[in-house]
């Protein structure tokens, strides 16, 4: 059977999502402080890899690099809440898309088995 | 049969035929950068000097990119030997030399230099200067004829700038620099000659805009060309008699010129910029994005427009970079 990543449409699929993603990070006032005075660009490539990997892609994005990559933002108060508003913008990205529910939870699951790595517990 | 190999810092890596070359590099104990090891995320980016790569190896890069053989390592199985060198590596590194300094403005000076064996760059690129032990900014090439023997800057005299001062007050012809470049992907991109092309800038950050619409031009672009120029008063306009000559030239070049203090003269329009350059895009989906200038008005445009839906990938602008090395251009 054909990998999430592939059935979601690979490298262009996730090309096309990070902008939606992105997009709606940075409009939503719950978590947009964390997301300001960081490269757009640079920031827009992090989202690719971290993307490619909850689609299952053959990434290895791992625990420690989330770690430090928002100790800081830990610092700054980052906490449940705010990673639940990162996933709910990235279903809701991804359905914009076209992706299904089925394996809207299935990323869902995946993007929340980072969540102790992202706040540092 | 295994005889396929890169080389890399001197070093010949053979890559096995179920690897990549970024499996090669670390199985030899080589240190890339890397994370989503998938196309994606660019940070294994190499570029190769000797040796076609793969095309599919160079998916999602940018077109310049591609042209000076940049590829992600995580993602390239070499058909044929390559030799690769880390991706920031500059074209050029070298001394250059001042053929003249000359006053254009009450406050810019045009920086003439030969330019050196081996270097060549497109318009709208950019190039990092060391003037004596560690002082180095980045500027903006101003030319656009980049066949010709010189190649031009242009330094904006910045209060307290050591650079742009000793730009202004010391430099002469056959003074030496070093010099580092070219970068940048502020460029024209051929191959779509009809679509519009939205240019904004402000201060001595025209003088590369400027490079491009002529870079365009020369490469017979149809479709339409705005420039929006932002200044505070009518004064301030820079090179205000080089693009109303290039507007009236062209048919496809328009030239929009915005200040923030009320004008006295005609042709001007009263506002800022970003308000101004907004509210005239409406089917920004198509159109491609140039950004130069002052390093906060650039951030808040590319995210304005990022988020009014036009895709980052069209999105052009010089990275800001901090520290010892600012772009004076912008200032």
């Amino acid at each position: 059977m054909a990998s999430l990543f592939q059935r979601l449409g690979g490298q262009e699929a996730v090309d096309l999502v990070v902008e939606t993603f992105y997009r709606k990070v940075l409009m939503d006032d719950r978590i947009n402080q964390y997301f300001e005075d960081i490269d757009m660009d640079e920031q827009i490539q992090k989202q690719k890899a971290f993307l490619t990997m909850v689609f299952g892609g053959p990434a290895s994005y791992s625990g420690r690099d989330m770690r430090e990559a928002h100790r800081h933002l830990v610092d700054r108060g980052l906490n449940d809440q705010h990673v639940d508003a990162v996933l709910e913008l990235l279903a809701s990205s991804l359905a914009d898309h076209g992706v299904s529910q089925e394996d809207i939870s299935e990323v869902a699951g995946i993007a929340n088995s980072v969540r102790d790595d992202v706040l540092s517990r | 049969m295994n005889d396929m190999y890169v080389r890399y810092e001197n070093k010949a890596i053979p890559i096995r035929p179920d690897e990549t070359v970024l499996d090669g590099l670390e199985r030899a104990g080589v240190f890339v950068p890397s994370s989503c090891r998938a196309g994606a995320c660019q940070f294994c980016m190499l570029k190769a000097v000797e040796g076609k790569v793969p095309s599919q190896s160079q998916q999602g890069l940018k077109p310049h990119l591609k042209a000076s053989g940049h590829f992600l390592a995580c993602i390239c199985r070499p058909k044929e030997p390559l030799a690769c060198v880390p991706a920031h590596t500059a074209d050029f590194r070298g001394q250059v030399i001042i053929q003249e300094v000359h006053s254009i403005g009450s406050d810019v000076v045009r920086v003439r230099f030969h330019k050196p064996e081996g270097f060549s760059y497109l318009p709208g690129q950019f190039i990092t200067l060391t003037q004596g032990e560690r002082l180095s900014r980045s500027y903006s090439i101003a030319s656009f004829e980049s066949e010709n023997s010189t190649f031009d800057i242009h330094v904006r005299r910045v209060a307290q700038g050591r650079m742009s001062s000793w730009f202004h007050d010391v430099a002469r012809s056959g003074d030496r620099l070093m010099m580092e470049g070219p970068k940048g992907e502020c460029v024209y991109y051929p191959g779509s000659p009809d679509e519009p092309l939205t240019l904004i800038g402000t201060g001595t950050g025209i003088a590369p805009l400027y490079a491009i619409i002529n870079d365009a031009l020369r490469q017979k672009h149809r479709g339409p060309i705005t420039l929006y120029q932002g200044a505070v008063s009518e004064k301030s306009l820079y090179f205000e008699r080089e693009m109303d000559q290039l507007a009236q030239n062209h048919a496809n070049v328009r030239y929009v010129k915005c200040v923030l203090q009320k004008p006295t003269r005609e042709g001007l329009t009263l506002g800022d910029l970003k308000s101004i350059a907004s509210s005239e895009l409406t089917d920004q989906d198509i159109r491609r994005i140039y950004l130069c200038g002052d390093p906060g008005l650039v951030r808040l445009l590319k995210k304005t427009f990022f988020l009014a839906g036009v895709s980052m990938k069209r999105i052009h602008a010089d990275p800001f970079v901090v520290n010892t090395v600012t772009k004076d251009s912008s200032e």
